[in-house]
């Protein structure tokens, strides 16, 4: 490139003069996304909401102190999960219930992640939608339009008011556990179908975050949250208490007169646009193999049960489950699995596939925050805890909490649930040399059927079949190696039903 | 009166720009904006205090100044940050020394221009190589006419990527010493390389995380000069190896009687870049052929 036209784009930009002579500066094209992210995140926790717990913390750790009570001081980035939780919800359009006493923020926070999405303050605070025991279906939704009612002589000819919260990016409701059960369906109905109906006629929720608070982790209240909402919260945010240390910040505030609500600076509001294309690089993150391993390996074998029956299948706890029975009535010494080293013994329940996809891009989600181009271990490890953290239900009469020194995590979902990924991955170390093993093979599977022979199928049931009898005679049959027998069972089923078809055909 | 309501006016708007700050910027530092306004921005109004559109230019000015503190573009915690000095980026120097040193000088209808000119130039830079920012910003300091501010830009960008005839290496020699104190007053000449075919940087012999940029000019031209520290400016790219070659270099180090060198850099165009045991000084050896 000449050095003139190297000059000429220089100086060619968003400042320019307007047709009085003055200068004037176009918007900027802005930094990444990721950057405002970050930028977004900084911005609260040193302006908006104090928090000094920084409970998600990357790289290794220095500790301080002795015996019980240590501190570990991070030596990488670390963050507060309180201010980080829901700003990746608000990224990947998901769905977290934000917790914690009267009074800790938990409205606030929501009400910040609408600012972010360009609401202003004014519209968040009429779209908020407030629990209490007389909400209506109407109050939530909306209601036809008295005239219309009275006139019409067919349901296609009432027009539905529906209510402006709707169709928001950013939606909040605040004390979920106070809306009747009647109302809670209304409201199951528009998270997990994305819409809602009157009258037949639909309004579209569209892709939205939402923010549900509640006062306490039991979800109780006024009345009882039904199990089929519960299970659509995508993560949990404990909303921390405050710090008198910051107590400086208070009277600041009680002076000025101003909430930080109404500080949020415009070069950290996100227009619809970038909240499109962040959820869609969010999306192209990579998940490798290895990290996608390491967490099939965690979560897949919190559902086996190895006492729940005889046949192979059902070897799970939704077959206790549907018996009416709970683990602790099979897992005792008549087990004999190891409580100590095994996980399966700690929980009362397995996770869904939600759980699954809930965990894949919420990982996304940080390592995209993270400005990593893929997902890693360490982000798992700290974003689990708080996707898992309703979904999990401890099984206290487990052996493995017998010991004192372990009493403390029945109390304590998340430091609860990091042991348990942590003693994972050192399992997943040694279930190299069988993953090793079974790789191959499905590998092959996966390349199809289509033209081979029924020889060649033949050679490849025995190859099966000999890491099959391996694995079932000469390991114990815990939760990883249960997940390996039956992905072999299947492959073996898959080759016998081809080799099945080609001796018929 | 009129003189009264324009000073009213005045204060009001800065007021608004001041207050416009945090709402606008994630990043917005009060103090250096404070200290924008109470150096760089005053020196500007004295040069232009009581020409005609002075509170329009300086209100042009304080909307450039803002960006720049909100972005983060020019960033203060003491006055000394903002003076002009060796290793800031263009921008930090031409908002808080070229532009109030030389916008008096300009015509008022043309003032509004010649900010953008620098803004944008400035802005592009952000995002250009770390060389070509650091060179420019040491350049700047020649700037006498903001006018001929293209024409000045087209004129160094060319002496800072020419390549140069090649030399024979012959002599005469001279030597001129560039003293990198200047840049940075605990720094020791180590490791150089070419970023451009005239530009050197060289790296500090004990902390691994220091460079200062040298700029090879000839002597009748102005002399080398020193740009100031930089990171570390990674080769400009493109495939021509301007460094002799290690017997070139030995050659040349004979010949020019360059005696206990401690790193040497010599170059096809005819300059040396020489760093001594016990030397801050980067001594550049020119031949004559």
């Amino acid at each position: 490139m000449k050095t003139t036209d190297v000059v000429k784009d220089l100086l060619s930009g968003r400042a320019q003069t307007t047709a009085d002579l003055k200068v004037h500066l176009t918007a900027r094209d802005g930094a990444s996304l990721q950057d405002k992210f970050r930028q977004a995140y900084w911005w609260i926790v040193n302006n908006a909401v104090i928090t000094p717990y920084y409970d998600v913390e990357f790289g290794t750790t220095k500790r301080v102190g002795d015996g019980k009570d240590q501190i570990e001081l991070p030596q990488d980035y670390a963050y507060s999960s309180y201010i980080l939780l829901p700003l990746l919800t608000l990224m990947t359009r998901k769905r977290a219930l934000l917790i914690g006493a009267p009074g800790r923020g938990k409205t606030s926070i929501a009400v910040m992640m609408g600012l972010l999405a360009g609401y202003t303050h004014e519209e968040l605070k009429r779209a908020v939608q407030h629990g209490h025991p007389q909400l209506t279906v109407s109050d939530l939704l909306g209601s036809p339009l008295p005239s219309d009612l009275v006139k019409a002589e067919t349901p296609e000819q009432i027009k539905v008011s529906w209510r402006k919260w709707l169709t928001m990016r950013v939606k909040v409701v605040d004390e979920y556990n106070r809306i009747p059960t009647k109302t809670q369906s209304a409201l199951l109905s528009l998270l997990s179908e994305g819409y809602a109906e009157m009258f037949d006629q639909f309004v579209d929720a569209g892709n939205a975050a939402w923010f549900l608070t509640a006062n306490d982790d039991q979800g109780g209240g006024t009345f009882q949250v039904i199990d089929a909402l519960k299970d659509r919260i995508d993560v949990v945010v404990r909303c921390t208490n405050f710090n008198s240390r910051w107590l400086e910040t208070l009277v600041t505030r009680v002076e000025s007169g101003k909430s930080p609500e109404s500080l949020v600076p415009r070069d950290i509001v996100f227009s619809p646009e970038e909240l499109d294309r962040a959820a869609n690089e969010i999306r192209v993150i990579g998940f490798p193999n290895d990290v996608r391993d390491a967490m099939g390996f965690f979560l897949g074998q919190l559902d086996f049960c190895r006492m729940a029956s005889e046949r192979f299948e059902y070897k799970n706890k939704d077959t206790l489950h549907l018996a009416g029975k709970k683990v602790a009535a099979v897992c005792n010494e008549s087990c004999p699995l190891d409580k100590n080293a095994h996980l399966c013994t700690q929980t009362e329940n397995g996770v869904s596939v939600r759980v699954f996809l809930t965990a894949i891009h919420y990982a996304k989600a940080l390592a995209y925050f993270r400005g990593n181009s893929q997902v890693g271990l360490d982000d798992l490890r700290q974003l689990l805890p708080w996707i898992l953290h309703e979904k999990l239900v401890p099984n206290p009469q487990s052996a493995f909490f017998d010991r004192e020194e372990r009493q403390h995590l029945l109390m304590d979902r998340v430091s609860w649930i990091r042991r348990m990924w942590d003693t994972s991955t050192a399992q997943f170390a040694a279930h190299e040399p069988i993953r090793k093993r079974i790789l191959p093979l499905r590998t092959q599977i996966e390349l199809g059927l289509e033209g081979v022979k029924a020889g060649e199928v033949r050679s490849r049931m025995s190859l099966v079949l000999d890491v099959l009898n391996d694995l079932s005679k000469k390991t114990e049959l815990s939760g990883p190696v249960y997940e390996d027998l039956v992905q072999l069972k299947s492959i073996y089923s898959r080759y016998q039903n081809y080799l099945n078809w080609v001796e018929k055909t | 009166m009129a003189v009264a309501a324009r000073q009213e006016h005045a204060i009001e708007r800065l007021r608004q720009l001041q207050e416009g700050g945090p709402r606008l910027y994630s990043r917005w530092s009060d103090r250096a904006w404070r200290l924008v306004c109470e150096g760089p921005a005053m020196r500007l109004w004295d040069a232009i205090a009581g020409t005609p559109g002075a509170e329009q230019s300086l209100e042009d000015y304080l909307l450039l100044a803002r960006e720049a503190v909100g972005l983060q573009y020019v960033t203060a915690s003491e006055p000394a940050d903002l003076t002009p000095g060796l290793g800031r980026s263009f921008l930090t120097e031409a908002l808080c020394d070229v532009a109030p040193r030389l916008l008096g000088s300009v015509q008022p209808p043309l003032r509004a221009g010649a900010l953008i000119a620098l803004w944008n130039a400035g802005e592009k830079l952000n995002a250009k190589p770390v060389w070509l920012n650091r060179y420019l910003a040491a350049r700047l300091r020649e700037l006498v006419d903001l006018g001929a501010f293209e024409a000045f830009l087209v004129r160094v960008i060319g002496e800072g990527v020419d390549e140069g005839p090649l030399s024979s290496w012959e002599g005469p020699y001279t030597e001129i010493a560039v003293d990198t104190a200047l840049a940075d007053p605990w720094f020791l000449p180590g490791i150089m390389h070419l970023a451009t075919p005239a530009i050197v940087c060289c790296h500090d012999r004990r902390r691994d995380d220091r460079q200062v940029a040298v700029l090879l000019r000839r002597r009748d031209a102005g002399g080398p000069l020193c740009l100031g520290a930089t990171p570390c400016l990674d080769q400009a790219g493109g495939g021509i190896e301007h460094k002799l070659s290690m017997t070139q270099q030995a050659a040349v180090v004979n010949a020019a009687a360059i005696s206990d060198p401690v790193e040497v850099l010599a170059s096809r165009t005819g300059f040396a870049a020489v760093a001594y045991q016990l030397s801050q000084r980067i001594h550049v050896v020119e031949a004559a052929g």
